[in-house]
């Protein structure tokens, strides 16, 4: 479904990424972990087009997504990525709407059947009693589960995220853990860059374990995630780990 | 099932439509009928009907208050159009051509070229859009340099830009004969008074298909609105609608400035007050803040000519003296 071939990311003369590869099943669940700045979110946007990589590509769908037209490609990938804050009184379900928008055409706005499938997408990640409400007062859970929401109603088969469990207490990210079960279940494509190893532990079919701006390995989760791979991917010792 | 269908056209907005309507057409009734030259409401009927062309009212009509009034509605829609689109673009709400700096960089544009005494008819308005154009994209530029697109920074360099521009204008006015003084004098703070037909009509032109082209962007101003990444998520070409919104206002802005000088915070305050009636969806916040931008305007202008008469004060010093009241009274509430 995804394929990630050779790709290295600069920025301006900064390497971030070099060489990676990896490749994504339809209806895998992927987890992406490594440190910070070890380039998990510029490989996220790379994928969804939103930089370029200096050398190498992505294709989705045997396809390079340099030859998928920004609608085209918004209704192959969603994503949920880190955010500024909300700087006007959106509402909720004007929000979720807004993820139709790849498939609205020039000039024609939403019809009852978009309507309908935000009033679904809202369904789907319990978000449809706070549909009126402005989504600048609501929770970073409930925030996180209404832009889940958008990218659902984008209906798209690969969905990306960048740290979904970032900023949440435990109650909600178990909530988003089962949505995110939920999802995978359904058949959603899904490749998570996260530090949340449990959330990955629980879902991830594989991971690929980013360090040093390489892709170190890539395996199953219990493989990826097993402490003395972790200890060397992070830099830190059994001592650090076991504390 | 859906509880609620969202409708785009709610009753809601229909009726501060047609409130802002009625608050245009009372304000320009108004300031047809009062002036020095008082005219009769029957009068003023029997004369727009083409009844009595040749009579003094018909006279002060035509070729001095109607002009006069058009270029308000012109001014007034044009900049709280431009206003939205600067705020979204910027997600900021203090965004406005004003604070940005590009009401004053058109004005600088169009004293500097007045200063060349040239006559093509073209030259103030083309000076005024490049003076905006680039104040507009070094104020962004400079912006970018520190953090990607810091909205904030923008702000900051727009009004110290302001101060800039400000400066340099005073330097002009300070060098020029005292004769075009007077003339100059009228884009530091604003007014209608020099409507000319010959001018207003390609000017209501130009804002009319510009006000197209912006919203045939409502939902794209919408996502981006929300925030520039979600907006590339969802399928909008982000660089590519900045770069026509971005023109797009700052054109307006310069058309403004070329009938009126430079009339600041309508394009700041209107914005809100449109939102605060009918929400943050652009479908509806661009016709309402057009028509509100527009009553605001022709009931300053109509202060402007009458509060101190026969004196005139500039209609800049009559927004200035409405807009900045509104303004905070509007940010003490939360999420505008």
């Amino acid at each position: 479904m995804i394929d990630v071939r050779d790709v290295e990311v600069r920025y301006g003369t900064v390497p971030v990424v070099a060489q990676a590869s990896f490749r994504v099943a339809s209806g895998a669940f992927v987890g992406l972990v490594g440190a910070n700045g070890s380039g998990k979110t510029s490989l996220l946007k790379v994928i969804a087009r939103m930089i370029l990589p200096a050398a190498g590509g992505v294709f989705i769908a045997e396809r390079d997504v340099a030859s998928y037209g920004r609608r085209e490609l918004a209704r192959m990938v969603a994503g949920v990525w880190q955010r500024t804050p909300l700087s006007f009184g959106f509402t909720v379900r004007q929000l979720v709407l807004l993820g139709r928008t790849p498939h609205l055409a020039p000039m024609r706005w939403e019809t009852h059947a978009d309507q309908e499938i935000a009033d679904r997408a809202m369904n789907d990640t319990e978000t449809a009693h706070l549909a009126e409400r402005p989504a600048s007062q609501l929770s970073a859970g409930e925030l996180q589960r209404v832009f889940i929401a958008a990218a659902l109603a984008q209906e798209s088969p690969i969905l990306l995220l960048d740290e979904p469990t970032s900023f949440l207490d435990l109650r909600q990210s178990a909530r988003l853990s089962s949505l995110l079960d939920r999802l995978h279940r359904r058949g959603v494509t899904i490749l998570c860059a996260s530090h949340d190893l449990a959330l990955l532990r629980r879902h991830a079919s594989s991971v690929v374990l980013l360090s040093d701006r390489h892709v170190d390995r890539v395996g199953d989760a219990a493989t990826v995630l097993s402490p003395d791979v972790l200890q060397r991917a992070f830099g830190i010792t059994a001592e650090e780990w076991y504390d | 099932m859906p509880r609620t269908r969202h409708r785009f056209l709610t009753p809601r907005a229909l009726a501060t439509a047609s409130i802002a309507a009625i608050a245009v057409a009372i304000a320009a009734a108004a300031s047809l009928l009062v002036g020095p030259f008082a005219i009769a409401p029957r009068t003023l009927l029997q004369t727009l009907l083409g009844s009595r062309p040749e009579a003094m009212e018909a006279q002060v009509i035509f070729t001095i208050r109607l002009p006069r009034l058009v270029a308000a509605c012109i001014g007034g829609w044009a900049l709280a159009v431009a206003g939205i689109v600067f705020q979204a673009l910027l997600r900021n709400p203090l965004a406005s051509e004003y604070t940005l700096g590009v009401s004053s960089g058109a004005a600088l544009g169009a004293v500097g070229v007045a200063l060349l005494h040239l006559s093509s008819p073209l030259a103030t308005p083309v000076a005024a859009f490049l003076g905006a154009v680039s104040t507009i994209g070094i104020v962004l530029l400079l912006a970018r340099a520190r953090l990607a697109f810091e909205t904030n920074a923008a702000i900051m360099i727009g009004v110290i830009f302001t101060a800039l521009a400000n400066a340099a204008l005073s330097l002009i006015l300070s060098i020029v004969s005292p004769y075009e003084l007077q003339a100059f004098f009228f884009w530091f703070m604003g007014s209608f008074a020099e409507a000319e037909w010959r001018t207003l009509v390609p000017a209501a032109a130009v804002v009319v298909v510009l006000t197209a082209v912006i919203y045939a962007q409502a939902w794209t101003l919408n996502a981006i609105a929300v925030d520039e990444q979600f907006a590339a998520q969802v399928g909008v070409h982000v660089e590519v609608a900045k770069a026509i919104l971005l023109i797009s206002a700052s054109l307006l802005t310069a058309v403004v400035v070329s009938i009126a000088g430079t009339v600041g915070f309508v394009g700041l305050v209107v914005p809100h007050m449109a939102r605060l009636a009918v929400g943050v969806d652009h479908r509806r916040l661009i016709p309402v803040a057009a028509l509100l931008g527009a009553a605001l305007c022709v009931a300053a202008d109509l202060l402007a000519r009458t509060l101190l008469a026969p004196n005139e004060l500039p209609v800049g010093v009559v927004t200035a003296f409405i807009g900045v009241p509104v303004f905070v009274a509007l940010m003490r509430r939360p999420s505008v």
